[in-house]
């Protein structure tokens, strides 16, 4: 046998390179379906897991896949069909927390989201460096943020320019960043949060420019009498808001009906959900309010449907890969036909040319089997954050 | 003899127990941004929270605005009073916990004084809109009913919060209700002979305590520790020969040079201090009173 | 050493028939074997060698019945007592020259590999000049010397028979002679009997007896 074992060795350490071609296919053969099965549950547990701790969601009719996607995982176009009014309502009701969210315009590629104080104690988002935002213009960016962006407390960052909730118009503005959260391994990793005026000052629903009762420059006044004074567009609002300029910032319009795009809910316990859903409905089919964890486990189902076809798919393939390296092998052998009549010729073993195949076939899946186990190994160490990466990655 | 030993021993017990009381963590923090709020929280809730209105002592809460660090304790804080009416500007542009805010005025928003404003509006473009809310008086607090009012809402949110100590709360407040009921009681008797009469104020800030008790106020401008110039006189002058007043209500003791102008032409000064920030010696209620009796 | 008598043998489906009345090679003797293209010399080797069964009559070798042994005692009667030597050298090419001389160790059950064995590999190379090619591929060898190491793999368990076939076949002049000087030393050194199928005639002088195929009744009927 261990003459057998060394020739095999020899043989395979000749052909190395269909050698190192077969170790591959077998081992991805046996770790692909492997590895995509574990890196689908840990995909699963993940956006399940960000469901599951948002109770509920409260917004406009329509899509509770979309709302959920927008709210949960800041994905999708930014909308907002909410108003302060809603949350005024929710909040009057007394039956749990509403935390509202604002997604608007994105900077450098991670969507900017207006939330008030609570949201971060809500998510458990702690600060690892620096200080939560507690003025006009501030922002804390999610760990991944910071990271690619390579930013920090004291750093600046300025939100696209882009034409968004039909506001045309709308000036870029250069937020200060306060702070930067610690990782958690989700969606909020790659956002930049800022509190909810400044982010309606983003969208376009707020602004600072000079005090125009002593402005200098004339050319910014269209007109003015004791009423009022009317400003055309030419008059420059400020990018940027300082502690200087900040008490000049101000919104024209009712508050009130500043726009929202989700409003989550912290309910009291099960019973104030259940009356909150309840009184929702009732109010008709202009809200909605619902558990995301169901939008979500729904959306798995279907997703895990397909991945069956899938998976019938993958099977197939690999059939067919196996009978492609069975002909490999095969015409190998062919090939090695007269090394076989030599060792006949010569009174080797009948068994001998057997035993030196097999160990070589020993060898090679043994290697793809060490392979397989230790690309497995690494989805075990890496997979979550890969897939965390992959879901909720900027 | 007995009592000799007794008292001494009594007072060195009550002074043990306080030291312990205070030595005890606090089951939360009260921040507040003027000091009638501060009185009425530290009223209801004794050693059981801490209250903190951190303004220096000589400032006009209404113009101040806390530092960095400050707003920070502020957001930190378990529950943060706010007067309403406009009142503290600077908590529009900071990031509070809005289900830790209260505001105490929220209850009678349809009773706040509309007020002149020196500010001219302003819109972009000839058909835009202009900027909502207008500008309401904000010292609440000299009407004594709106008081109560304000001191019920700061009971309630703290009996919300912090439930374990509802009855503490409430008997305490029920103490604080009644002293504020006397003092209501005995302002409307103190001021009665104005009622109806006009008076002059030295800054527009007795908005509320106008309409309380029905006097007819006309405010300047003028500060307590500057005298005005003559030409303040003479419009003072104007005025009084317009509408005779006899009484002229000061937040802070005027100068004697002012003192004595308006002596000279018959008008009694009559200090009524805001109460806005923390007074160096006694308190809101102690303050009042002596106000009170001075009229 | 060598007795056939009377031997027939045909490929199943194939309309070749061999037939060898008699054959006798003595212990010792150099025999070459001639004739045409087919006329199954290589077939009378695999048959001495007990590679092939005949389908009438009897082989003998060195006094064992060879057309008689079962398939395991015929391998290992021949690991033992037979070295052949091809015409294509039959070299492992993943294996070098030292591994190739030891290869029927490793696959020929009644062959140890000892120590003993090792050590005379390092003789028999030196012998036959191929010591500084031992740790080579046969790719980097020439034609000659990769002959030289297969009779080095053919002489190193002391085989009493030496069947070649072809052995010179692919090589030049200088080098045919060279090999068939080795195999004749070998005969005589050893005591070997060598049965030699060659095409070679400038060589048949040297064997001590030649026998034409065309006296068989071997080809095609």
């Amino acid at each position: 046998m261990i003459g057998a074992i060394y020739l095999a060795w020899a043989h395979i350490r000749y052909h190395a390179g269909r050698s190192v071609l077969l170790v591959l296919i077998f081992a991805i053969l046996g770790a692909i379906p492997l590895m995509t099965e574990r890196l689908a549950t840990l995909a699963e547990a993940q956006l399940l897991e960000r469901a599951n701790s948002t109770p509920l969601i409260f917004g406009p009719p329509g899509s509770q896949l979309d709302l959920s996607l927008s709210a949960l995982f800041f994905e999708g176009e930014p909308r907002a069909e909410l108003s302060m009014i809603d949350f005024a309502t929710l909040a009057d009701m007394g039956l749990g927390t509403p935390l509202p969210i604002l997604r608007t315009h994105s900077a450098r590629g991670f969507p900017i989201v207006g939330i008030d104080i609570e949201y971060l104690e809500f998510r458990q988002l702690r600060i690892s460096e620096g200080r939560p935002m507690v003025r006009l213009g501030e922002a804390v960016l999610g760990a991944d943020v910071a990271a690619r962006l390579g930013l920090g407390p004291g750093d600046k960052i300025q939100s696209e320019i882009r034409e968004i909730f039909e506001l045309a118009g709308a000036y870029p503005l250069r937020m200060t960043v306060t702070g930067v959260l610690d990782r958690v391994g989700t969606p909020d990793d790659t956002a930049i949060f800022t509190g909810l005026r400044t982010a309606w000052v983003v969208a376009g629903f707020g602004h600072g420019h000079e005090n125009l009762a002593t402005t200098q420059d004339e050319s910014v006044v269209l007109s003015r009498d004791e009423g009022r004074i009317v400003a055309n567009a030419k008059l420059t609002e400020y990018i940027e808001i300082t502690e200087e300029n900040a008490s000049s910032f101000h919104s024209h319009g009712d508050p009130d009906e500043f726009p929202l795009s989700a409003i989550l809910i912290d309910p009291n316990d099960e019973r104030s959900a259940a009356i909150l859903r309840g009184r929702i409905e009732d109010a008709g089919s202009t809200r909605q309010v619902f558990r995301p964890l169901g939008v979500v486990q729904a959306l798995l189902d279907e997703v895990f449907r397909i991945k069956s076809v899938l998976n019938m798919l993958v099977a197939a393939v690999t059939v067919a890969t196996l009978m492609a390296l069975g002909m490999m092998i095969w015409l190998s052998l062919k090939l090695r036909r007269r090394e076989f009549e030599i060792s006949h010729q010569i009174g080797g073993d009948r068994s001998a040319m057997v035993r030196l195949v097999g160990a070589e076939l020993a060898l090679l899946i043994g290697a793809s089997a060490v392979l397989c186990i230790a690309l497995l190994m690494l989805i075990e160490v890496f997979g979550a954050d890969l897939v965390r990466a992959l879901l909720f990655g900027g | 003899m007995t009592r000799d030993v007794l008292k001494p021993l009594l007072m060195a017990a009550a002074l043990f127990t306080a030291s312990v009381s205070h030595a005890l963590p606090k089951d939360g923090v009260v921040y507040t941004v003027n000091y009638p709020l501060q009185f009425f929280a530290e009223a209801i809730a004794g050693d059981d929270l801490d209250v903190v209105f951190p303004a220096p002592p000589d400032v006009d809460p209404a113009d101040w605005t806390p530092d960095l660090d400050t707003l920070l304790d502020y957001q930190a804080a378990d529950l943060i009073l706010l007067n309403g009416a406009g009142y503290a500007e600077w908590t529009k542009g900071v990031y509070l916990a809005r289900s830790r805010l209260l505001d105490t005025s929220a209850g009678f928003k349809d009773r706040l004084i509309a007020e002149e404003s020196d500010e001219v509006p302003h819109v972009h473009g000839p058909t835009g809109a202009e900027v909502q809310g207008a500008a309401v008086a904000f010292t609440t607090w000299l009407d004594l009913s709106l008081s109560r009012a304000q001191a019920e809402a700061v009971r309630d949110a703290m009996v919300a919060r912090w439930p374990n100590h509802a009855a503490a709360f409430s008997q305490r407040h029920a103490v604080l209700d009644a002293e504020l009921a006397m003092l209501d009681a005995a302002l409307s008797e103190a001021l009665t002979p104005l009622r109806g009469r006009h008076v002059l104020a030295s800054h527009p800030v007795y908005q509320y305590l106008e309409r309380r008790y029905g006097l007819d106020v006309t405010s300047l401008h003028w500060e307590p520790d500057l005298t005005p110039p003559p030409e303040e006189w003479a419009a003072l002058d104007a005025l009084l020969g317009q509408r005779a007043a006899t009484v002229m209500l000061w937040e802070g003791e005027p100068t004697q040079e002012t003192r004595a102008a308006l002596q000279a032409r018959g008008l009694r000064i009559a200090v009524f201090p805001t109460l806005s920030n923390r007074p160096p010696e006694e308190d809101f209620v102690s303050i009042l009173r002596a106000a009170i009796d001075a009229l | 050493m060598i007795r056939i008598e009377q031997l027939k043998f045909a490929y199943p489906g194939g309309e070749f028939v061999l037939s060898v009345p008699e054959l006798r090679v003595d212990a010792g003797e150099t025999v070459a074997i001639v004739g045409p293209s087919g006329s199954g010399k290589s077939t009378l080797l695999n048959l001495i060698a007990g590679v092939l069964r005949p389908g009438a009559g009897r082989i003998e070798v060195d006094e064992t019945e060879v057309s008689a042994l079962p398939d395991r005692h015929s391998r290992a009667f021949r690991a033992r007592t037979i070295g052949f030597v091809f015409q294509d050298f039959g070299l492992l090419d993943y294996i070098s020259a030292r591994d190739n001389i030891l290869h029927p160790y490793r696959i020929c059950a009644p062959l140890r590999l000892t120590a003993e064995v090792r050590a005379r590999v390092e003789a028999l190379a030196a012998r036959l000049g191929v010591s500084q090619y031992l740790h080579r591929r046969p790719e980097a060898l020439s034609q000659g010397e990769r002959q030289r190491v297969a009779i080095c793999r053919a002489l190193l368990p002391g085989p009493r028979v030496i069947l070649a076939d072809e052995a010179t076949g692919n090589l030049d002049p200088a080098n045919k002679t060279a090999i068939l000087d080795l195999l004749f030393e070998a005969v005589e050194t050893d005591g070997a009997t060598l049965v030699a199928v060659t095409h070679d005639h400038e060589l048949l002088p040297r064997f001590d007896r030649v026998i034409d195929f065309r006296d068989f009744t071997g080809g095609e009927a």
